[in-house]
């Protein structure tokens, strides 16, 4: 068993296995080892730990991810996420960032897939305005310099 | 809620805002490296509506969506036309257009890859060449590319985007694919080319000198120091030399002739692991020598030889003389791909070519042979078939062998028979593709001297030796009923296309024939064609192609092997669908049939294998979807088993009449052809 404390000084204690899905805690473990010591997690806190726990808890079988890096370009752009996923994922605005942020952290890789994919299905189909309501993005743009940009993009839409 | 005394507040502000001017951005959105993984999986729609939201996201989303662009039209098409007056003039750029430059300039830098293709020029005279232009003037376009590249058209300070200087125009360009066929399309093309590129396909084909098409790859190799994947056309070409500091990992080179002084040159060029060479020879003096071997050589050097090739592809319009002298630099093993395209002038180059691979190429896996002979006089009773070929079996771990020959007469020498199959299938039981096409050329294949020998026996080792056999293109006597007894018959699941090339069929014969083939490969389609060059391994069913290929084909040949796989393509639709309706008798899924939810309890549904024919009077008169609710899934599922079996037999019916399309040529044009488009047979 594991114990890590989180950022509001909250000690979760986990099954090694559960905790190892994130990289992070993998290669501490690895370069410190076996310790009662428990792990400072100071950039996450008790309440998006607790979430990420119960993720990592759900896929602690799933098996490793295949390696391939730099592969970006080629990859599909597919924002399928499975049913179990989508319900985890289904949290106020605030606790996805966060959630998302955690895994970043933690170096879970796919559970930040997750979170990006279910970020990228909220974009998809808006107009400028709406994404500016969803995300409070202040628009910044002079309404000339709106229009060039669109006229210049808007290429893309007839594809 | 809001505050609807706020949002009245901020109605006059420029743009709309969020209402809740208390809340930030999210951090997590302005974290560049997470942004950009989500911005990777948005549909070049979205990242456009992205752009325009704030400028915090603008350069981001865009270097995204930019990096999806390929076309420089649309890079041109977006400059507007008193920006692109301004700069072919070459004044100073006001201030106002400072930030639409900056970000012309940030998308320009975006891209990732990007297609020129100039028209091919016409049959008209020379001078025409200025009005056969793809893109807006050739002489603006190129002085547009040269002012946006240009270091200082104006300060980037407090820019919207960050250019960082001295940088190529086109600072992240990996992929180029160039098509010019005049000079001044090359010179407008050399723009885009910079040392970040990896990858590029160049054609230049226009009258120009060798020492013109030396410059050219010189240029290519000094601005592209970075390439690792080279295609040129271009059939100026004598020497590589130019090249040889790249590190290529792949070229791919047209040749007006090559020396043997020039396959040292190949050998000097470590790092290449695919080659393909395409070498004309036009040259009576040249042709004149291709009989010879080329002399024996002990070059065991490290420098001369060509080991550090994974694939090589030579096609040529010589002799194999050129093949075997590159053989001969083999030593280790190591080919994994070989692709052979030559002239079998005598049958001495063809045995030593034999020889060679056998004894160099052992690592083969892949091996494509297209062995093109002038004449087909072969001593009486001589024979080409595998016996010719049997060295070949040495390289064991073969897993794809395409064989294909042809002549310039009417017939090729090669006879393809069941014992073929069996030595074949032996030798090589992890087979995955096999193709054996002997008679492409035939003008007259119903004629008996060009009967296939392989039957229905053959297929059936074929499908009992090679269960792994995925694709298969093969002429077979399919009106020879030579059908194995059930012991030999060992269906293979695993076989995904099976090209019938010049099968002689009657029509009469064909739902017999599909019947067959889907007993040996239950799995399998039917298609006809020729697989292009072996490059893009795929079953070709357009006409047209084979028709540009082999433009002595008797048509009516032709026709007949294309109607042939045509019908027992469809025969073999209804097998299946029969097979499917049969099992699906007791258990009926119509989501299979595009319709969903499945209705519980559908134990009375199904048209089985004896009972294709609904009686009209089954059809429920009131048909839509409320109905079938109403009266239960039951009604449901008789609906789509009517419809389906109803289909079928207009698919039939029109297939039948198809075949007999020679008596109904007016029934043809009106009825079957629109008939055919609209069922997608």
């Amino acid at each position: 068993m594991i114990n890590l404390t989180t950022s509001d000084n909250e000690t979760f204690t986990v099954d090694k296995k559960v905790a190892e899905k994130s990289v992070l805690i993998k290669n501490m473990l690895e370069d410190v080892g076996e310790s009662d010591q428990a792990i400072p997690l100071p950039n996450v806190t008790a309440s998006v730990l607790k979430k990420v726990l119960e993720w990592c808890e759900h896929h602690k079988d799933d098996p490793a991810p295949p390696e391939n890096e730099d592969k970006d370009d080629t990859r599909k752009r597919t924002t399928d996420i499975s049913e179990w996923d989508q319900k985890f994922i289904a949290v106020d605005q605030e606790m996805l960032f966060e959630i998302i942020l955690a895994a970043n952290y933690l170096d879970i890789k796919a559970l930040l897939d997750v979170g990006c994919k279910t970020v990228a299905n909220m974009i998809k189909g808006k107009t400028p305005e709406e994404i500016r309501k969803l995300f409070n993005i202040v628009n910044d743009f002079t309404p000339e310099e709106e229009a060039q940009i669109k006229k210049e993009n808007e290429w893309a839409e007839d594809r | 809620m809001e505050n609807p005394a706020a949002r009245l507040s901020q109605r006059d502000r420029r743009c709309d805002q969020p209402g809740d001017r208390l809340k930030p951005v999210h951090r997590c959105l302005l974290m560049e490296d997470l942004m950009l993984q989500i911005f990777k999986l948005l549909d070049s729609r979205s990242l456009c509506a992205m752009a325009q939201t704030g400028r915090a996201f603008h350069e981001l989303s865009t270097s995204v969506l930019w990096s999806r662009v390929c076309s420089i039209q649309t890079i041109l098409q977006i400059i507007p036309r008193t920006l692109v007056d301004l700069l072919v003039s070459g004044k100073k750029i006001s201030h106002e257009y400072r930030y639409q430059v900056n970000r012309l300039r940030h998308y320009v830098a975006s891209t990732r890859s990007v297609r020129m293709v100039f028209e091919e020029p016409t049959a008209e005279p020379k001078d025409s060449i200025t009005h056969n232009q793809t893109y807006m003037e050739l002489y603006t376009c190129k002085r547009l590319l040269g002012a946006l590249s240009g270091p200082d058209l104006c300060e980037s300070q407090a820019s919207l985007v960050r250019i960082p200087q001295q940088r190529h125009f086109f600072a992240h360009l990996r992929v180029v694919h160039l098509q010019c066929y005049a000079k001044e399309h090359w010179e407008l093309g050399q723009q885009v080319l910079s040392d970040s590129l990896e990858n590029l396909e160049a054609t230049l084909e226009w009258d120009m000198s060798k020492e013109e098409a030396q410059d050219a790859l010189l240029l290519i190799a000094q601005t592209c120091p970075n390439l690792r994947h080279l295609d040129v056309r271009c059939w100026q070409i004598q020497t590589v030399e130019a090249l040889t500091k790249l590190r290529l990992r792949s070229l791919g080179m047209t040749y007006a002739f090559v020396q043997e002084s020039e396959i040292d040159v190949l050998a000097g060029m470590k790092t290449i692991q695919h080659m393909s060479l395409l070498v004309e020879t036009d040259d009576p003096e040249i042709t004149a020598k291709t009989a010879e071997l080329p002399r024996p050589s002990d070059q065991t050097s490290v420098y001369s030889s060509l080991d550090h090739l994974e694939s090589l592809m030579i096609r040529t319009g010589d002799s194999l003389y050129l093949c075997i002298a590159m053989l001969r630099r083999l030593h280790e093993h190591k080919l994994r791909a070989l692709h052979l395209d030559a002239e079998c002038i005598s049958d001495r180059l063809m045995r030593t070519c034999i020889m060679e691979i056998s004894e160099r190429c052992i690592g083969l896996v892949s091996f494509y042979w297209h062995a093109r002979t002038q004449n087909s006089h072969l001593k009486p009773g001589e024979l080409r078939n595998w016996k010719t070929l049997e060295a070949l079996g040495a390289c064991r771990d073969l897993t794809s062998f395409q064989f294909m020959s042809s002549s310039k007469e009417d017939c090729t020498t090669w006879t393809w028979a069941d014992s073929d199959l069996a030595e074949i299938s032996g030798v090589w039981p992890n087979l995955e593709k096999l193709r054996l096409i002997a008679l492409v050329n035939a003008f007259d294949y119903e004629a008996d001297r060009y009967r296939p020998q392989i039957t229905w026996r053959g297929l059936a080792i074929l499908a009992k030796n090679c269960p792994r056999l995925k694709l298969a293109q093969l002429e077979f006597d399919a009106s020879e009923y030579g059908w194995p007894v059930n012991e030999d018959i060992d269906p293979a699941e695993s076989m995904e296309m099976l090209c019938l090339a010049w099968t002689r069929l009657d029509g009469a014969d064909y739902e017999a024939a599909a019947r067959r083939i889907h007993q040996l490969w239950p799995n399998t389609n039917v298609g006809w064609g020729l697989w292009y060059g072996g490059q893009v391994e795929r079953p070709d069913d357009h006409s047209e192609d084979i028709v540009n290929r082999f433009p002595d084909l008797h048509d009516k040949s032709y026709e007949q092997a294309l109607k042939a796989a045509f019908a027992i393509s469809h025969y073999l639709y209804y097998v299946k669908q029969e097979e499917i309706t049969a099992r699906s008798l007791t258990l009926v899924e119509p989501d299979q049939y595009g319709l969903s939810p499945a209705p519980q309890g559908t134990q009375n549904g199904g048209y089985g294998r004896d009972n294709t024919r609904p009686a009209m009077a089954q059809i429920p008169s009131n048909v839509d979807g409320n109905a079938a609710t109403e009266t239960g899934g039951g009604t449901r599922t008789n609906w789509v088993q009517v419809l389906l079996a109803m289909s079928r037999r207009t698919r039939q019916y029109i297939l039948e009449l198809s075949i007999r399309r020679n008596s109904t040529t007016i029934l043809e044009s009106w009825l079957i052809r629109p008939l055919r488009r609209a069922l997608h047979l």
